[in-house]
């Protein structure tokens, strides 16, 4: 028997006319409150110091509040996945659920083990939230802009221009594992311990996959800088992807490894290590681990989007609104950089319900085995490229990849394994006939 | 007092902490955490002096790559891990004679001598810069850090390849 | 599309021309690596590629030899730097030395492995070996070349390393040796922390003068303390601190006092190949770039300055203290691995007392110090590899090198017995062999030093005292050979290979004591006289 009380609330919250009203209205006092103060902050938007520190906290909120999206998405592609419909209770369409799913991490109960190193517990998914937002200071949003009240000044939706922009994103990877491990070892718990040394393995691993493709993109862009990169993709409408789809591949399987998503979970596989390096995590200390996982992915997917998807660039194959700085372009191109993201983390989560988990052996041989060598070659071919001046000649570079790709076959058919097979010291299975 | 001078202290006495943090501590993992405080430490110093490439590179070379190897051999050390590692009074006290005599000789020796004799050139730092130095001037060194990880990645792995039957 | 590296300099090939040694060192290194890629794993198939590559080596380094043996001089370096390579008389023959020395050492290590097959003892074939121990030798032997070939900090620091990293890992080179992986350890801890100080002390250097060119910081060293002298204060302790600390890792190179704990540790645990190497070219290297440094500050600095003389008493008491705690050691060892490596290290403290002569009358007495330096190594090499060859022979033998392993072996075996008694009464010093032409060339160079500085009487009645007490601990060897005996122990089946080495060590040993004394010294004479100098010092600017 249920409440009537209960019920009766449940179905106005159920009711799309109350969602999208009380959107529609949040939207609409946002949009009023922003024209109104204009004058107010209008002169912070031309000012060199304080417009990155506008973009930080702005992007910044829309991360944090885009995760509790990303959760709802993942969940509804999980249910299109496997045919059914995912969460469709709290709200209409299951739209609440993540204002849901915060207010239970909320008000579960904060559990610090007796045993565990406190201070490394504590400080352990701190530093996992942290790492995985900072790469986001070199992100370069939408281009430049020139307010029309303030026609002299070029401003750059960036939090930082960095002349390292790339390295600083490789850094801030390599980084990123801490989180994971030190969790691992202040849990003191042996499931814990072996997801965190588990992450540490994977992360050194599959930082070199990762380092290489991103050196066959600066042999091809000839800048460290990410705005000089998307600027070169967005003037001439080649997208780095086509140009280079191997190293693309390669930078995109180490992001999921490096965000530890299935099919990389390994850390925290929760048919064998219970829950890997959070089993001891509750209530928020756990909703932070879970926020690192998905700001890492859309850190992951924005970098990829502005190493190899052109960025800002609205569409492939031509230079519209390539120079342009007008404030206008500068919605649509922040509309295409946003969306290029959507679709890529889209990509994440399909991966992520579609493929099954890696053994550890197989984790291993992924990488060592088949991504280090071709990112090695690929890396040797493009600097070969850079010195003919060939490499952002489109057929040089495609053939480049074909070949990697076509040698990478053969080796495969001729060493006659695969490189995901079994571990050579495993016994043979015999399964009796029954 | 400038901004800069006011960031070069505060992020100096960070680096003094965790160093000594790292030599006062008694568990191995939170030694190579206070090493990481250390190493970021002075990447941001190196930030700070506008050195952003040393600065990135000392992130990725020894707070991404050495410390977490670091890391994972203490962790995959079953007796390292969670073994406190003691110091006896005695050791402690000759340490300290050591290292106060070290750094008291340090100090005097600095503080007496002007400044140096060659001003330093301030060369540009961009990265750019930096690549074509490594592949003109530096270019010996280069190629023989080269030869020199070669041999030392074929070392390790010919101490840890495992024994053939 | 513009080129992006065409405003990058490279080298022409007339300068390269200057540098095959090395080029021949690193593409034998190459060979070997892609050799075993093809080939498979074949331990002999890589040692003789690795002998290939020694010999072509020293035809190289003849090559060089004529180029820069009628007072040429090359650098390798961008127009308007100072080079970062240096090509002389001086680095071509320790070039010279190395090669001859590594085709030695891959020549005993193919008897031993002939030897072990023979036996066919429990460890197979190829256990210490393989072409992971052949590339690690020679990258090993490169970086040595390199040591004696800079003056650039840098690249001085990068070349330790590379001789440093690869010793490291060949020490435990027999993986199921305990003693090795032991030695190992102690090896990479000792040198890790005495190349920290060492590059601390760089950096010093680099911050004090603001140029990592060692003629540059000589140059400036030298002008600054003769504008101090004019002043008030004396000695500039910043740049003595940074050469210090600099004289650390030399100084552990060399295994010279303060830093000598590892050695006798590492030579018991390496395989005997391996000990043979280090104990000769480790010291080698180390004592020809301390040489390297001390003539390039001593010759700036033109008849001697506070700083030379400083510089000179530190090298003096460390080479004092050196020998003599070398030499007291050693007396009570029962392991000749572990003797022979406290000789050694007696010896090195013998080779740094040359160092010191440094304040030169007339700048003279330092091309004297050099050319007993290098006159004392060339019959060091002959020695020692000749006593280290010869205790080989036993200990694969024997399978321990323990002083009983030694009992009669005059009657055992006299092909080994006889040549190692020659090479130890050489390293003893006594004539008519060649390690008292070794000796006499060094008390002489500091005789004749000793009339600007006094002080190096002292060394000179040290380093007699010292071979006396030296010829206790030697003659124990040679009285366990031949005035003891066992009357059960077999001979000995020794392979070929190994006794023509050691025979010929001891053959030229004597020579050398006897015929080719004079020569000896005329040759090691005009090596050490045409060092190079910085052509044109860079130009300085003096802050007020």
């Amino acid at each position: 028997m249920q409440d009537p009380v209960v019920f009766r609330v449940e179905r106005i919250l159920r009711s799309p006319w109350l969602i999208f009203g009380a959107g529609a209205v949040l939207a609409g006092a946002l949009a009023l409150a922003l024209w109104l103060l204009f004058p107010l902050y209008k002169g912070l938007l031309a000012d060199p110091f304080w417009f990155p520190i506008l973009v930080m906290a702005i992007m910044l909120n829309l991360i944090l509040s885009s995760t509790a999206i990303c959760i709802l998405a993942e969940r509804k592609i999980a249910g299109f996945t496997q045919d059914r419909f995912g969460p469709n209770r709290v709200g209409f369409w299951g739209l609440l659920q993540p204002l849901a799913d915060g207010l239970k991490f909320l008000l579960k109960e904060d559990i610090i083990p007796t045993q565990v190193d406190k201070p490394l517990f504590l400080l352990a998914p701190a530093m996992a939230l942290i790492i995985s937002l900072s790469g986001f200071a070199v992100i370069p949003w939408a281009g430049e802009v020139r307010w029309p009240w303030a026609p002299d000044t070029l401003v750059s939706t960036q939090v930082a221009s960095l002349d390292i922009g790339v390295l600083y994103v490789l850094a801030v990877a390599s980084l990123g594992v801490y989180g994971v491990v030190l969790a691992g070892y202040a849990s003191n718990n042996k499931y814990a311990f072996y997801g965190g040394v588990r992450a540490a393995a994977q992360m050194i691993s599959y930082e070199l996959p990762l380092g290489l493709g991103l050196l066959c993109l600066l042999l091809t862009s000839g800048s460290l800088r990410l705005e000089e990169v998307v600027r070169q993709q967005a003037q001439s409408g080649m997208w780095y992807v086509f140009l280079h789809p191997l190293p693309f591949l390669l930078i995109l399987v180490s992001s999921f490894a490096e965000a530890n998503r299935v099919p990389f979970d390994l850390a925290e596989a929760e048919q064998e290590l219970v829950g890997g390096f959070h089993t001891e995590y509750s209530s928020m200390k756990f909703a932070l681990f879970f926020l690192a996982e998905y700001a890492h992915m859309i850190t992951g997917s924005a970098v990829l989007v502005a190493l190899f998807c052109g960025g800002w660039a609205p569409l492939p194959f031509s230079s519209w609104l390539a120079d342009s700085t007008a404030w206008w372009a500068l919605l649509i191109k922040l509309g295409a950089y946003l969306a290029k993201v959507a679709v890529c983390i889209g990509l994440f989560m399909l991966v992520r319900w579609t493929i099954p988990r890696f053994r550890f052996d197989q984790l291993m041989r992924i990488a060592w085995l088949s991504l280090v060598p071709v990112g090695i070659a690929l890396v040797a071919g493009t600097a070969t490229l850079t010195v003919l001046g060939l490499q952002r000649t489109w057929w040089a570079c495609l053939g480049l990849n074909l070949v990697a790709l076509l040698g990478m076959l053969w080796t495969a058919a001729r060493s006659g394994r695969t490189v995901t097979g079994r571990q050579d010291d495993l016994p043979d299975i015999h399964v009796e006939p029954a | 007092m400038t901004g800069e001078a006011i960031a070069f202290y505060l992020l100096a006495a960070v680096v003094t902490a965790f160093a000594l943090g790292c030599v006062l501590a008694s568990n191995i993992v939170r030694m190579a955490l206070c090493l990481l405080g250390t190493l970021g430490g002075v990447a941001l110093l190196y930030f700070l002096m506008a050195a952003n490439f040393l600065g990135a590179i000392q992130l990725i070379v020894y707070a991404g790559g050495t410390l977490i190897v670091i890391v994972f051999g203490v962790m995959l050390t079953s007796r390292a891990y969670g073994t406190k590692l003691r110091v006896r009074p005695l050791e402690m006290i000759g340490a300290a004679v050591v290292t106060l005599a070290l750094l008291a000789g340090l100090t005097a020796i600095l503080v007496r001598t002007a400044g140096p004799v060659v001003s330093p050139s301030t060369p540009d730092f961009g990265v750019a810069q930096i690549g074509t130095e490594l592949l003109s001037t530096y270019l010996v060194p280069f190629e023989v850090i080269s030869v020199l990880l070669l041999a030392v990645m074929i070392g390790a792995a010919y101490l840890v390849q495992p024994e053939k039957k | 599309m513009k080129l992006l590296l065409a405003n990058t300099w490279l080298p022409t090939s007339a300068e390269l021309h200057l540098f095959s040694p090395e080029l021949v060192l690193t593409g034998t290194i190459v060979a070997v690596l892609l050799v075993a890629l093809v080939a498979g794993r074949r331990p002999q198939l890589s040692a003789m590629i690795a002998l290939l590559g020694a010999l072509l080596g020293v035809l190289a380094t003849a090559h060089v030899a004529r180029v820069v043996g009628d007072g040429g001089l090359g650098g390798l370096a961008p127009p308007g730097e100072p080079p970062m390579l240096i090509a002389d008389r001086f680095s071509v023959f320790f070039k010279l030395f190395l090669f001859v020395l590594l085709a030695a050492i891959i020549w005993l290590w193919l008897t031993g492995t002939i030897e072990r097959r023979m036996r066919a003892t429990s460890r197979p074939v190829g256990d210490v070996g393989g072409p992971e121990f052949f590339v690690l030798l020679l990258t090993s032997a490169l970086g040595m070349m390199l040591m004696v070939g800079s003056l650039n900090l840098l690249v001085i620091i990068i070349a330790m390393e590379t001789a440093s990293l690869p010793s490291y890992a060949i020490v435990a080179a027999d993986r199921r040796s305990r003693l090795g992986a032991e030695a190992a350890l102690k090896y990479v801890l000792f040198g890790a922390a005495s190349a920290a100080i060492m590059v601390y002390g760089v950096s010093l250097l680099y911050g004090r003068f603001g140029t990592l060119d060692l003629g540059a910081v000589a140059q400036a060293s030298s002008l600054w303390s003769h504008q101090q002298d004019a002043g008030a204060t004396g000695t500039d302790w910043l740049f003595c601190l940074g050469l210090a600390a600099l004289g650390v890792g030399v100084v552990f190179k060399i295994a010279a006092v303060p830093m000598h704990y590892w050695c006798p540790d590492v030579f018991e645990g390496a395989p005997i190949e391996i000990t043979t190497w280090l104990s000769i070219a480790s010291k080698a290297a180390g004592l020809g770039l301390l040489l390297r440094i001390v003539t390039t500050l001593g010759g700036a600095a033109a008849g001697g300055t506070h700083h030379t003389e400083l510089l000179a008493w530190a090298i003096g008491i460390l080479a004092a203290v050196t020998c003599t705690v070398g030499n007291l050691a050693a007396l009570r060892q029962e392991s000749v691995k572990r003797i022979l490596a406290y000789s050694s290290i007696a010896h090195a403290g013998y080779m740094m007392m040359a160092a010191a002569i440094l304040v030169a009358p007339a700048g003279t007495a330092a091309n004297v110090g050099i050319s007993a330096v290098v006159a004392y190594l060339l019959v060091y090499l002959l020695m020692n590899v000749g006593a280290f060859g010869a205790a080989a022979l036993v200990t694969w033998h024997a399978g321990t090198d323990h002083l009983s392993a030694f009992t009669g072996l005059g009657r055992r075996a006299p092909w080994i017995a006889v040549p190692l008694a020659v090479c130890l009464f050489s390293l003893v010093g006594l004539p008519p062999l060649g390690g008292f032409a070794a000796k006499w060339f060094l008390l002489v160079a500091l005789g004749t030093s000793a009339a600007a500085q006094p002080w190096l009487w002292g060394l000179v009645v040290i380093a007699v005292v010292n071979t006396a007490i030296s010829l206790y601990y030697y003659v124990r060897i040679i009285r366990q050979m031949f005035l003891t005996d066992d009357a059960t122990l077999p001979r000995l089946q020794v392979p070929f290979g190994g006794l023509a080495l050691v025979n010929v060590c001891a053959v030229v040993i004597l020579l050398i004591g006897t015929l080719w004394f004079s020569p000896l010294g005329e040759r090691a004479g005009r090596l050490a006289s045409n060092l190079y100098v910085q052509p044109t010092p860079p130009a300085l600017t003096l802050q007020p």
